[in-house]
């Protein structure tokens, strides 16, 4: 044990402590997400009327309950995290992190069938991490990285996942099946801006819109802290992510998002006031990208002229220039289905027009910049941007305008 | 008032809606029949501005339609499922509704003084639009017409999916519209009900109008026998 603890604190040079404290953490924040975004169950009760076995029923539903790109995403990042100790260990710490990924897995379905389930498992949780604080001799966090008891945990959350859904099945309790997660219970109405309540309710009640805004925050999160250094093209570039995901995400299919109750948006919503709403919602999202991306910068010390320039930049050129390009938006995107394998509504903003006006444009001025200012190019990208905020009003006007123009033509394509 | 005038449309080079002149005044109720294809949505929709005419044009409070968006103040319409935001519940829908509307209405109080259309069902539902049936689809579009205080109301064949009940609570709460002085404008496939709850009732065919007459036995009749003829020349 003592060579296995001797290994592990060779982890990014830090101590075995904080390798495992780091895998606790993940796997607590996992759990978290498990008892918070729930997934629905599955509508059980169709299988039950074919002649299967209720424990063959069960068993298929525990397996493939697994699948999720959340869940696989959130494996995948702890899977990264774990294989940063040295040799065999590493695969070890994998190992453990596997196991103990399923064992929350089916901690969070238990969770599913039952409030008091749900209450001590959160105590639970919580109690470890507090304990780890307050005790710290005892060493708890290193269960994160003990693929053995990892592995016991995880038949004992499988068994009771299993007879519960079991039970549940041969006693035809079916649970709520509609999938109502923690953002469908979010208040829509919360906001003044009736606009504004639509397009938020838009992107928590919709999977596609929804998974879009995950990955947004998990980006804005992440993605800056993959700089090790000031390298100015790199942090644009990634800066240019943090601020205006949700901006190249969402925004290059505007109005694809509302082909199903286009008719209904262009006879009630007066087009300025939809225009200048969405403007000002893509100005919010980038502004909360800036808020969020400031948090690595303050932590690894990185450019904040950089990340205020490219938030200037997506601010006055790139949500004008997306929400003028979504007018060409003619087909509309299923919203209720999952984004995995889902293409409705793509072909009429392939990725690289995106790519090309929203993030290779600016890098482009930057290059061209340099030329002339040196080190001081990116500022030209906050100049350009500026001037798109002041002319906030004629942009918006001429895109109100288009937008008019093209309705004939988009009630017309939504509808086929 | 609305106003028609020498509107035409054509789709592939087929004229799907001809019409020389058509006024609507306020109040009045409107019965639209026709048989499918006949162009009462087309006729729609170029009220509302959805379809670009071929030639002439529509006027709302003399506004014309393609203009200025001013006369959506004066206007209430559902045409079909795109009227609605599948991802909202009734109650969060018509509650959008209203405030879009500015209106100083809430939705408690729309949903009592229609509580017989309505049927409580509407207000207790917590489903998303897009997980009700078409009937209840249906009741929540009619119900978001009377949102605000529009002066013209614009259904399109909404007796379709409703059952016989809900049928003939939508009869009486279009004449009760009419008596609030509202101008309510319904197609239908089925004469009977707009004879029960029309006034006016004009037959387009071929996008051209070839009745528009009041309703009386007399010019109900006259409509029964030409869709008679219809059927026995086809």
């Amino acid at each position: 044990m003592e060579e296995y603890a001797g290994r592990l604190s060779s982890f990014a040079g830090k101590e075995e402590t904080s390798y495992s404290f780091f895998l606790l953490v993940y796997l607590l924040i996992d759990l978290s997400l498990r008892l918070i975004l729930r997934r629905p169950l599955p509508k059980l009760k169709y299988y039950v009327l074919l002649n299967v076995r209720t424990s063959q029923i069960a068993a298929q539903y525990l397996f493939t309950s697994l699948f999720g790109i959340i869940p696989f995403l959130l494996l995948l990042s702890g899977l990264v995290m774990a294989s940063k100790a040295f040799d065999w260990y590493g695969a070890l710490g994998m190992l453990s992190i596997l196991f103990w990924w399923l064992t929350n897995h089916y901690l969070g379905l238990i969770a599913q069938y039952s409030k008091w389930a749900r209450t001590i498992i959160g105590l639970s949780a919580f109690s470890v991490l507090a304990l780890q604080f307050l005790l710290p001799q005892w060493s708890l966090s290193e269960v994160a990285i003990n693929p053995i008891l990892g592995l016991v945990m995880l038949l004992i959350a499988a068994a009771l996942a299993f007879r519960l859904v079991h039970q549940s099945i041969k006693k035809r309790e079916f649970h709520q099946t509609t999938g109502k997660s923690f953002l469908d219970r979010l208040p829509v109405f919360s906001f003044k801006n009736p606009v504004f309540q639509l397009e938020w309710a838009l992107i928590a009640r919709n999977k596609r819109t929804r998974s879009n805004l995950i990955m947004g925050v998990l980006s804005v999160i992440l993605l800056p802290f993959l700089l090790e250094e000031n390298t100015s093209n790199i942090s644009l570039f990634i800066f240019f992510l943090t601020t205006g995901f949700f901006v190249v995400q969402h925004g290059v299919y505007s109005l694809g998002w509302e082909g199903s109750y286009f008719d209904f948006l262009i006879t009630n919503i007066s087009p300025k006031t939809f225009i200048r709403t969405r403007y000002v919602f893509y100005l919010g999202t980038c502004l909360i990208g800036l808020l969020l991306g400031s948090i690595p910068v303050l932590i690894k010390g990185l450019s904040w002229s950089n990340l205020l320039v490219v938030f200037l930049y997506n601010a006055g050129v790139n949500i004008p220039l997306v929400l003028f390009r979504s007018t060409f938006n003619d087909s509309k995107i299923v919203l209720s289905e999952n984004s995995f394998m889902n293409y409705s509504g793509m072909m009429t903003a392939p990725i690289f027009v995106s790519s090309f006006l929203v993030v290779l444009t600016p890098l482009f001025i930057y290059g061209i910049g340099s030329l002339f200012l040196g080190d001081y190019a990116h500022f030209l990208l906050g100049c350009i941007g500026i001037i798109g905020l002041l002319l906030f009003d004629p942009l918006t006007t001429l895109i109100t305008k288009k937008y008019y123009r093209r309705k004939y033509h988009l009630s017309q394509s939504f509808k086929a | 008032m609305i106003k028609v005038k020498n509107l035409q449309k054509s789709f592939s080079g087929i004229l799907a809606l001809d019409i020389q002149n058509l006024e609507i005044s306020p109040g009045e109720c409107v019965g639209i029949i026709g048989n499918n294809g006949a162009g009462k949505t087309t006729l729609f929709k170029s009220i509302l501005d959805l379809l670009k005419p071929d030639s002439g044009y529509v006027s709302i409070e003399d506004m014309p339609v393609n203009v200025s968006a001013d006369w959506q103040n004066h206007l209430n319409a559902f045409i079909d499922e795109s009227f609605l935001i599948e991802f909202l519940k009734p109650k969060e829908y018509l509650e959008f509704i209203l405030k879009m509307k500015k209106s100083t209405g809430n939705v408690e109080e729309l949903l009592a003084n229609y509580a017989d259309f309505s049927n409580q069902d509407i207000d207790q539902n917590k489903k998303y639009i897009r997980d009700l049936s078409t009937g209840t689809k249906v009741r929540i579009g009619v119900l978001s017409l009377l949102a605000g205080d529009p002066k013209y109301l614009i259904m399109d064949e909404p007796f379709a999916h409703l059952d016989p009940t809900s049928q003939a609570k939508l009869r009486k709460l279009i004449r009760s519209q009419k008596e609030a002085g509202r101008c309510v404008i319904v197609s239908s496939h089925n004469l009977q009900n707009i004879a029960e709850s029309c006034d006016r009732v004009i037959l387009i065919e071929a996008g051209k109008i070839r009745y528009d007459v009041t309703v009386n036995d007399e010019n109900i009749q006259k409509l029964n026998d030409y869709f008679l003829e219809e059927e026995v020349s086809n």
